[in-house]
């Protein structure tokens, strides 16, 4: 009976491997190849007492804690700061992957029709499942002993090879939890678009959580499964608690799918849409209407869920805008007006860390907005559209318009929301509008510099439209971890991001501002040209 | 050939890569004919569908609808032009209905009471997410589009593949209707019985050429008519006319045989069957499904 449910199981891992090979090679080199040339390069960043003495003073502040998490690990070689700072970065990169793989070998391939394709075939009920399930474990797996062995021999100092393992498997099992969370969502929701919004949810609200939790009380850190990985105190304790704990939330949550996905129809879901309209409604009248219509929903709760992350790192502001915590001799030597000044930097320069997440994130939907092009054009579902009478620029445009609209939007809903919620919570040098607004005018050309990469790439080479994630990526990789791995300043510079200038902190450079959106424009323009002469399969 | 030329394919060619899917497409359609497109898979129906379409642009070759370029021009013709694809694929989260009012808003049409009336012969439920439609029913969805749209030229690329009967015989009906109205065609199919009850002329493509061309009759005198004749006197002597072919001579009744003739040979192979005294005679004229296999083995011969 059993043999039966999974026959078929090692000829669908053969295809899937077949598939995924090429995009499957590129996270893992990605990857694997940052945390080694991270943990490569570390010995020389803090290979001295002085230099771990002065990032110390860095990462105690609440605001490094909230972008990097809380240890009670004392920091004495580079080991120890690697084996802390660089876990969460590293546990959201593992997530990203695992999200994108768990939908996209689950849900996405029954949308496009292909497992009731191979389900005809003499493939046993489980194999479908029971091999996605496998191409996970093998991904994450292969993902944790390459940082393992990267991390083991990086020559820092205070590190031994249990440590190194512990933190590669560790990222691996972060990375299966939301593998199983993706395939779990796979199952609830009948298309892929909503099983990848309600895991990125899912995400959202424990990184929001372990955030608040670091930053207010670490120990309650342990209530986040995603915040498991910071208390695994490696070279130290090495506490493989966390691991095992990850495991087994995996596999309940992966037995949970896994049930779901038996009892289930192929095609349907937990959650579905019921019937609708019998006629179009008056706005649903061409491209651009339609676009917003198939985005409405995604775009929604990306704003929504940019302006909550908003107003949860505004609320953590009181604590961060308060050096005296950290340093509580300050005000004695220097005076009150001083701390208070020295809070007021401390809070722009914050600002300035979490517009590049903003930015970052606001960015995403605006890129899978734009390359929707492709897929929607490979899916055939534009094919009818084509043959109407409607211009190519005009459908370029419509796709465009949705991406701009949600990522400035989300943009400015997120800087609305650290407003509203860092002044409600400051008892005095509340931070002005304008600063936001300066912010907002750094920052903005970034996001309109992507999304013009992305009409580029659609445009003239859609095949290679996958590279805007690799510049986004690389963007956020360089603003968010550049300072604490010391990114040389040229490679900070290959991004957007390392052109913001470091606003509110300082001012708004207006060359750097009109250079990003003239390239954009000039990109924007190629892409149209491209699009409206080339052939469309 | 007085009539207003609708399509006009002159020398289309198009390779993808090394490949050459369009070798040499030339034919014409003309207002108010059906034109049928026949071949097998992969020899180049979709891609010259697809190049009338603007979708894909020739490499060398003029493709012209309504006396416009059908590249350039794309989106003042694709005004007068209905398209029904072979896969038609829908955004799973709208209804058939609402998918259906959007195709004919996008060239300027509108629901009207004929769409309403196409739904109903049709057997279209359009309230229901196109993601839950067979591949029946979103034809179906197309098909409604296209035939409530307002259009001089209309193109359906196998359009019944995924249809029953029943709706076979709707699509049809529909089509000569278009046709009355003095509407032109192109109907490329693989249902040969459908092709032969409905088209005007027919060209047949095969790896990406025009092998020919013509009215069903034009194209019957192209090839051979097959015969069962039993005589008097012995009549195996005729596999020497020039014209006759497969001659076979029945087991039990030497008397008694089979052959195919071309349709230049009847006249003398019916003397010489008159000399032989003919006692029975049946002849059989070939149906599209022998030219195109026909065709289609030289093409495997090869």
């Amino acid at each position: 009976m059993m043999k039966n449910k999974l026959q078929g199981y090692g000829f669908l891992n053969k295809l899937n491997f077949r598939r995924d090979r090429f995009n499957g090679l590129i996270w893992l080199v990605v990857l694997a190849g940052l945390m080694a040339s991270v943990a490569f390069k570390f010995e020389g960043l803090y290979g001295t007492a002085g230099a771990i003495q002065s990032i110390k003073t860095t990462l105690d502040t609440a605001a490094m804690k909230a972008l990097f998490g809380a240890f009670n690990t004392s920091l004495k070689t580079s080991g120890d700061v690697f084996a802390t700072e660089m876990l969460v970065f590293m546990a959201i990169m593992m997530i990203v992957m695992n999200i994108y793989f768990a939908v996209k070998i689950s849900r996405s391939e029954e949308d496009k029709g292909l497992v009731e394709l191979i389900s005809a075939h003499a493939i046993g009920k489980n194999a479908i499942f029971a091999a996605a399930s496998t191409e996970l474990v093998v991904l994450n797996l292969l993902t944790g002993i390459l940082f393992s062995l990267g991390i083991q021999f990086s020559g820092m100092k205070g590190i031994d090879a249990n440590g190194a393992w512990l933190i590669g498997i560790s990222l691996g099992m972060v990375g299966l939890l939301f593998g199983a969370i993706g395939l779990l969502m796979a199952q609830l929701f009948d298309n892929s678009r909503s099983a990848t919004i309600a895991s990125y949810l899912i995400f959202g609200v424990m990184y929001i959580a372990r955030m608040n939790t670091d930053v207010q009380n670490p120990h309650q850190t342990w209530w986040i499964p995603m915040g498991w990985i910071e208390k695994i105190n490696a070279f130290h304790q090495n506490n493989w608690l966390p691991v095992i704990m990850l495991m087994g939330l995996s596999l309940v949550i992966w037995i949970i799918a896994l049930w779901n996905n038996q009892t289930r129809d192929i095609g349907a879901g937990l959650i579905s849409v019921h019937a609708g309209r019998q006629k179009a409604s008056w706005w649903l009248r061409g491209p651009i209407t339609l676009i917003e219509r198939l985005q409405r929903h995604s775009t929604i709760i990306w704003i929504i869920g940019l302006f909550i992350l908003g107003v949860t790192y505004g609320s953590i502001f009181n604590t961060i805008g308060d050096i005296l915590k950290t340093n509580p001799t300050m005000q004695s030597v220097f005076g009150k007006a001083a701390v208070q000044s020295a809070n007021h930097q401390i809070l722009l320069n914050f600002i300035s860390v979490i517009s590049v997440v903003m930015v970052t994130l606001a960015t995403l939907p605006a890129v899978l907005t734009l390359n929707k092009v492709r897929s929607d054009t490979d899916r055939g579902y534009l094919e009818n559209v084509y043959a109407k009478s409607v211009s190519r620029s005009h459908i370029l445009t419509s796709y465009l318009l949705n991406a701009l609209v949600v990522g400035i939007v989300g943009l400015v809903a997120s800087l609305l929301g650290i407003y509203l919620a860092g002044n409600a919570v400051l008892d005095h040098g509340e931070i002005e509008i304008t600063t936001y607004l300066h912010v907002l005018i750094a920052f903005g050309p970034v996001l309109l510099l992507t999304i013009g990469l992305a009409v580029f790439l659609n445009g003239l080479l859609p095949r290679w439209n996958w590279i805007t994630w690799i510049y986004l990526g690389y963007g956020f990789f360089a603003s968010y971890l550049g300072g604490l791995i010391k990114l040389p300043e040229w490679a900070k510079k290959l991004n957007g991001l390392g052109w913001t200038h470091s606003v509110p902190l300082y001012a708004v450079n207006y060359s750097y501002v009109v250079v990003m959106l003239v390239i954009a424009v000039i990109l924007i323009v190629i892409g149209y040209v491209g699009f409206n002469r080339r052939d469309l399969n | 050939m007085d009539e207003k030329v609708v399509l006009d394919i002159q020398q289309v060619q198009k390779k993808f890569g090394k490949f050459e899917a369009l070798k040499n497409i030339t034919f014409q359609v003309h207002q108010g004919e059906v034109f049928g497109f026949i071949g097998p898979n992969g020899a180049g129906k979709t891609t010259t569908i697809r190049t009338i379409l603007g979708i894909i642009q020739a490499d060398a070759g003029s493709v012209q609808l309504f006396g416009e370029d059908a590249w350039k021009d794309r989106v003042k013709v694709h005004q007068r032009l209905a398209y029904v694809p072979g896969d038609v694929y829908l955004w799973p989260n709208l209804t058939g209905g609402e998918i259906i009012d959007l195709f004919l808003k996008m060239n300027g049409d509108k629901h009207t009471d004929r769409t309403d009336l196409l739904i109903q012969k049709f057997d279209l439920d359009p309230k229901k997410k196109a993601r839950t439609y067979s591949k029946g029913n979103r034809q179906k969805v197309a098909l409604i589009a296209a035939f409530s749209q307002n259009a001089d030229f209309y193109i359906f690329d196998e359009p019944t593949s995924g249809l029953d009967p029943l709706m076979e015989e709707v699509f049809q009906e529909e089509v000569l209707n278009l046709k009355n109205q003095g509407k032109s065609i192109l109907l490329s199919s693989h249902i040969l019985s459908e092709v032969e009850r409905m088209c005007d002329r027919i060209g047949i493509i095969r790896k990406g050429e025009i092998i020919e061309q013509g009215t069903l009759d034009d194209l019957r005198h192209l090839t051979r008519t097959q015969f069962t004749v039993t005589t008097k006197t012995d009549a195996s002597d005729i596999r020497e006319i020039d014209g006759v072919h497969t001659v076979k001579l029945d087991q039990q009744n030497p008397k008694k045989i089979y052959f195919s003739a071309d349709t230049d040979a009847i006249e003398e192979v019916m003397q010489f069957l008159t000399d032989k005294v003919i006692v029975g005679i049946q002849s059989t004229p070939p149906t599209l499904e022998d030219l195109f296999l026909r065709y289609y083995k030289q093409d495997a011969g090869e």
